[in-house]
This record gives structure tokens, sequence and C-alpha cells, in this order.
């Protein structure tokens, strides 16, 4: 891959990254306050940390030895 | 329970454990690279399970079920955000790796002294290390001998327990360095996953009407334990503070940094990766389960740390489940224990013996034995007093490593950063995390963690800015990096 792409490759992930991480504490403490099931933060925080392990293993697979 | 059955299952669990870390050592040569780091050729799934097994301690079945039962589904997202965390490795990981292996480096903090031209940033850091690890790895101490004296109904005193932990970290760390760590480790975090997982559905069907019945209750008992701030324990600021430093772990703590150095290529690194997050996911997954059980069948405890072991020691749990999960805890802390002992052994011998070079590989590694062992008493020492000081600093310990996290970033992506920089960030950082824990402040409402990240990156680079850079080093080491990452597609 070449510099310039990786560079671009690599800013795009940061920036899904940091929206995802943010999600964290935004969706639960604000939009899911008060919401009392087990579909609500429970869940939110269950598929935010799935989509943080599908996307950190994504970008192990551009990789080459 | 009686003791001569939590003796029985020690004794087999050591057992196995000294018949792996004595095959560890077949073929292995005598070297620093070989102990430290077993050769930088650890296999991918030997890492992935080592890796999980050092950064998960007894801190998940005991401290994080406790937090659920105590204040909710924050606990959840508190160790979730912490795992997220380890997409910082998919841009830190081979880095580490790469000049690792190019420039020889053993110790995290080595490498930041080279690329700044600066050994008091490797002495600096290492120190705070030591400050911070000992009380930590003292707490894990504390952990089993509370554990093994409470499953024994008191005929097993603390000490004996504390005792026992620390000759078996002791050994599984000297015997073959790294690789006797990472093989042990192996073991350790299989018995950890599979105790943890069968105890939970063992409770959850057997004691609570299955998974459909068991949210049903939550929802209608303690609803108000599944959404933030629940029950108030886990108020935005509270998450804030303790989620922002466990977020860096990954990278701020040397046990697991130094971990980056040991796989034997980048397809090992991502097995790592991968294996790391799956086993994550679970236990973390399983540790709140525990910690909700704990809740709905025991609703009364006075304190919330409790939860596991009356779980564990009730008339709900068999005999046997009850001495496999005290194993699994336990080996969840020496595996913890072990890799912290290792690593302080090598920053001293590496970071704080600047003069290193002048001794032959082979006394640098009887230090390091030496060390390991003096780390062990004073553990032992630590964990005998049972002190508040102890409690206090293992609790900062996670903000107290983060103060080296603006150095790594500076190191591998500004070219301008300074040792100045790095040197007050870390200074500042460290006073700054002391006092404000030592003193139970918070201003602004701000957690110790987040004003210690604050203070850090500030200085860092304000500093970085009025001071001259290593610009050689940079250039080389960077200069290296970005052709190897463009051939290597890393981001």
């Amino acid at each position: 891959m070449k510099k310039d792409e990786l560079k671009k490759k690599r800013i795009i992930w940061v920036i899904w990254l940091v929206i995802l991480i943010i999600s964290a504490y935004f969706v639960p403490f604000v939009l899911l306050r008060g919401i009392n099931q087990v579909e609500a933060s429970f869940l939110y925080w269950t598929v935010f940390a799935v989509a943080a392990i599908l996307s950190t293993i994504k970008i192990t697979t551009y990789w080459s030895d | 329970m009686n003791s001569f059955y939590v003796y029985l299952a020690l004794s087999i669990y050591v057992l196995i454990g000294f018949y792996i870390a004595y095959k560890s050592r077949q073929g292995m040569k005598q070297g620093v690279i070989e102990y430290f780091l077993d050769n930088r050729s650890t296999g991918g799934i030997v890492s992935a399970l080592s890796y999980s097994a050092t950064t998960y301690s007894a801190f998940m079945m005991i401290g994080l079920a406790g937090f659920t039962y105590s204040g909710g589904v924050g606990a959840l997202g508190f160790e979730l955000i912490y795992l997220a965390g380890l997409s910082l490795v998919a841009f830190f990981g081979p880095r580490f790796w790469l000049v690792g292996k190019k420039y020889g480096y053993v110790t995290p903090y080595e490498m930041l002294g080279d690329r700044f031209q600066n050994k008091w940033i490797a002495i600096i850091s290492a120190g705070t290390a030591c400050v911070f690890l000992i009380p930590y790895l003292s707490v894990q101490l504390m952990g089993i001998g509370y554990l093994m004296n409470g499953l024994s109904g008191g005929e097993i005193p603390y000490i004996v327990g504390v005792i026992i932990a620390s000759i078996l970290a002791i050994s599984w760390a000297v015997i073959a360095g790294m690789r006797s760590v990472t093989w042990t480790d192996s073991l350790q975090s299989l018995i950890m996953i599979v105790v943890s997982v069968i105890i939970l559905f063992y409770v959850i069907y057997t004691q609570l009407g299955g998974f459909v019945s068991f949210f049903g209750r939550l929802e209608t008992e303690y609803s108000n334990f599944l959404s933030v701030p629940g029950p108030g324990f886990f108020n935005f600021q509270t998450f804030l503070g303790l989620t922002l430093p466990w977020f860096f772990f990954s990278i701020s703590n040397p046990q697991v940094s130094q971990r980056l150095f040991i796989p034997k290529s980048l397809k090992a690194m991502k097995t790592m990766i991968k294996g790391f997050l799956i086993f994550g996911l679970v236990y973390t997954l399983v540790s709140v389960l525990w910690g909700f059980s704990a809740k709905l069948l025991f609703p009364g405890l006075q304190q919330a740390d409790l939860a596991t072991p009356t779980l564990l020691g009730s008339e709900h749990v068999p005999l046997l489940l009850g001495l496999i999960a005290m194993i699994g805890i336990t080996a969840a802390a020496i595996s913890t224990v072990d890799s912290i002992m290792l690593t302080l052994s090598s920053l001293i011998v590496r970071d704080l013996m600047q003069s290193r070079d002048e001794y032959s590989d082979k006394k640098q590694l009887r230090i390091g034995k030496f060390v390991i062992f003096i780390i062990a008493v004073i553990g032992i020492i630590f964990a005998s007093q049972q002190l508040d000081l102890i409690a206090t600093l293992s609790v900062t310990s996670s903000v107290g490593l983060m103060i080296v996290v603006p150095t790594i970033f500076g190191a591998f992506f500004w070219r301008g950063a300074t040792a100045a920089g790095s040197l007050t960030s870390i200074i500042l950082g460290a006073f700054t995390a002391l006092y404000l824990q030592f003193g139970n402040l918070s201003p602004l409402g701000l957690a110790p963690g987040v004003w210690t990240l604050i203070i850090t990156v500030v200085s860092f680079i304000s500093v970085s800015l009025f001071t001259e850079a290593p610009k050689k080093k940079a250039n080389e080491f960077l200069g290296y990096l970005d052709k190897e990452l463009e051939d290597k597609n890393i981001l």
C-alpha cells in the first residue's frame, strides 16, 4: 500500500474509532438514561464492544509479514 | 469448605503448573533476550492466552463482580471501554514490535529513553512503575490470602495463602523467564475462562431458572441496575475517571506493553490481538453476570467485594465447582503477579541499572532473578501489613502508569517531541496522580485520572514546543518505521 493510502486509511479508522468510543459514553449516559431494560445499556455496550473488536481485527488484516 | 480439599485442589494445580514451567525450559538458551522476551519467538496462541492471563487479574471475578453487585450495568461499560482500548494495539503493536527487533529493546522504557536520547526518561519511568506496580502486585497476593482463608473457613491462615502465591509466582517467573511465564499463563488462562463459564451456566440454569428468567428478574427486581447512573455509583464523572486510565492500559502498563516485543511474527501478533479480544469479551460478560447473579441470590451483602466469595461458599455452588473456581481466581492472580515480577525485574536490570552494558548477559540474568526474589519479599511484607497506603497506591496504579502515554504517542507520531517535554510530563503527572489520589481530591468534579491526563498532555506538548528535539534519532527511528509500515501495510 502506498504511503498516502495508508495515511488516508489510518485517519478514517481513527475517526471511526473515536466516534465509536465517544458513543460508549454518550449513548448510555444520555440517550439510554433511565431506560431500565437489558435491551438498553447492557445491549448497547455489548454491541459497542463487538464493533470495536471487529474494527481492530479488520485493521490487523491489512498487515503483511 | 474443608481445608484438605483446598490444599488438594491447589496441589494438583501446582504440580501441573511446575510440569509446564520445567517443560518450557527445554532447548532454551541463556541470554537477556531469551529470558525476558522468550527470544522474540512466541507463537500467536500462546501470546494471546498469556496476554489474557496477564491482563486479567483476580480483580475481574472479585472486583468487577463486586462493582456490578453495587453499581449495576456501568461495570460492564467500564470494562468494555477498557477492552476497546485494545484498538490502540492495532496501531502501536506493530510499531513496538518493529523497533524492538531493530534496536534490541527489552523494555518499553528502554525504547523511550533511546528514542528521546535521554536515559532519565527510562530511569524515572521505571522508578514510577515500581512505585505503582509493587503495591498492585501485593493486592493480588492479598486477594489470594483472603480467598483461601475465607473458603477454608479460616483453617488456612491468610499469610499462608500469601506465601503460597508468592512462591508460585517467583518459581514460574524464574524457571525460564518469559517462556515459563507465557506457558504457565496459557494453562491459567484456560482454567480462568473454562471455570468461570461453567459456574455461570451452572448457577443461572440450576438456581435462577435460565437466562430468560435471570434477565426478567433483573428487570423487575433491580431495574435501576440496568441503566447508568443506576443505583448511584456510576455517575458520569466517576465513570470517566475510571475508564480513561484503563482505556490506555495496553500501552501504559509495562507488563502488557512489553508483550508487544515477544510475538515471533506479525501474524503471531494478529492472533494475539484476536485471541485476547475474544477472551476479554467473554470473560467480561461472565464476570458481570456473576455479579448480577450474586445480587439476585444474596441481595443484602454489606460489602460488594464479598459477592463472589459468598456465591462460591454458598449451597448454590457444589464443592467441586467452588474448588475449581478458587483455582480459577488464584490462577488469574498468579498469572498477573509473575508477569509483573518479571517485567519489574527487566525494568530494574535494563532501565534503572544504566551501567548494564558493563555486565555480561549472565550477570544481568543473575541480578534479574535476585530482583524477582526481592520484589516478592517486598510484596509479601506489604501484603502482611494490609496497609491502606498499599490499597491506595494499587488503585492509583492505572492513573500513575498513564503518565507515559503522551511520551509514547510522541515517540511514534511527533518528530518535534522532546526529552524535556517527556520528563516534565512524567514528573508532573506522577505528582498530580499521587497528590490527588492521596488527598482524595477531585477539582471541578473531575477524577484524578482526568487531571493527570490533561496535565501530562499539556506539559508534554508545551515544553516540547520550546525545547529542542533529538532530530537525528527522530529521523532515523521514524524513517525506519515509515519504510517498514509502508512495506507491511501497517496503519
